[in-house]
């Protein structure tokens, strides 16, 4: 009993393949008994709407405290991250091999920005 | 004039946790800069389809279990924490040892099982009393190092040095990853804060 309640959240990753086989190696995967992964390794063949999809699923999860996701997907399912305000689960956008971290693109800086300057929210 | 004065706060407090935050991204980007330098030296000392997607094991039977969670603090302002599993572990057995030295009785432990069969269609039931060496502990212990695997494990058996670092390199992104949703919500508290201050000023 004490060890099924301090089991904790997942930590989950929506990302390429070396920053999923990364934080896996990392230790924070895993694959319930359900089959249900709490990550996804996006690749050049994955549609805008799968990985819009599997954003959503995230969120919906009470299993789930923070999604990593890459700035680059990030930006292709803005909509979707911009309309997610709740604090929990926590979506933190962090940088790949290939795309280094830009703040002006990130989603809770924007926000944070708007109250200083309206025109900064868009 | 105290309403002011508590907007000025707000923002000042809310560009100092914007700073925060950036720089703990760039913490973040450092560190996974640096797991995917120790990765890419990997690939080429155990080839590049040793160290991919393909080594996941998505398909096994007993899944994944991490060895990271987080969880709330309610003392904290509901901070998020990072829990290591495997740390936990042996809390666990701790606390069990702990219990069984309060039995009076505990010098040999003994373990009733139940083996049920089904004969003829009629299910038997089957008390047996052993007094194994098979402890409550050594359960406990057992259950969860199943559960924790070391994920360097999926990679083979004798992995270079530079996955281990990379899984270093990783496992201290997760652990600031962890600060920057705290910073993050944070954030999110001030910006209603504020948006509640500046409502009051008009």
């Amino acid at each position: 009993m004490a060890l099924h309640s301090a089991r904790g959240k997942l930590v989950s990753v929506i990302g390429d393949e070396d920053t999923c086989v990364g934080f896996l190696l990392g230790g924070i995967g895993e694959i319930n008994k359900n089959r249900h992964p709490n990550f996804m390794v996006v690749d050049k063949n994955t549609s805008v709407s799968e990985i819009e999809e599997c954003f959503k699923r995230f969120v919906k999860r009470d299993d789930i405290d923070i999604i990593l996701i890459n700035q680059n997907l990030a930006e292709m399912i803005r909509h979707c991250i911009d309309s997610h305000t709740s604090p929990i689960p926590a979506v933190l956008e962090i940088p790949s091999k290939d795309h280094p971290y830009d703040a002006s693109k990130d989603s809770i800086l924007r926000r944070a920005r708007g109250m200083f300057n309206p025109d900064d929210i868009h | 004039m105290a309403n002011c004065k508590e907007v000025d706060d707000l923002s000042l407090q809310l560009l100092q946790l914007m700073n925060e935050l950036m720089s703990c991204k760039v913490q973040i980007e450092n560190s996974t800069a640096e797991g995917f330098l120790y990765m890419a030296k990997s690939r080429i000392l155990l080839g590049k389809e040793r160290v991919s997607k393909l080594q996941l094991p998505i398909s096994s039977e007993n899944g994944i279990s991490p060895i990271y969670t987080v969880s709330r603090n309610s003392d904290s302002d509901d901070d998020l924490s990072l829990i290591d599993r495997r740390f936990q572990a042996s809390l666990v057995i701790k606390d069990a040892e702990k219990e069984t030295s309060v039995t009076p009785d505990n010098e040999e432990m003994k373990l009733t099982r139940r083996i049920v069969t089904n004969t003829d269609k009629t299910s038997k039931t089957l008390d047996v009393e052993d007094s194994s060496s098979c402890t409550e502990t050594e359960r406990t212990q057992n259950k969860l190092e199943e559960k924790v695997t070391d994920p360097l494990k999926w990679f083979g058996v004798l992995v270079p040095q530079e996955l281990r670092m990379s899984q270093k390199a990783f496992a201290k992104a997760v652990s600031l990853a962890v600060d920057c949703a705290n910073i993050q919500s944070k954030i999110d508290a001030t910006i209603n804060k504020l948006e509640s201050a500046k409502m009051n000023i008009l």
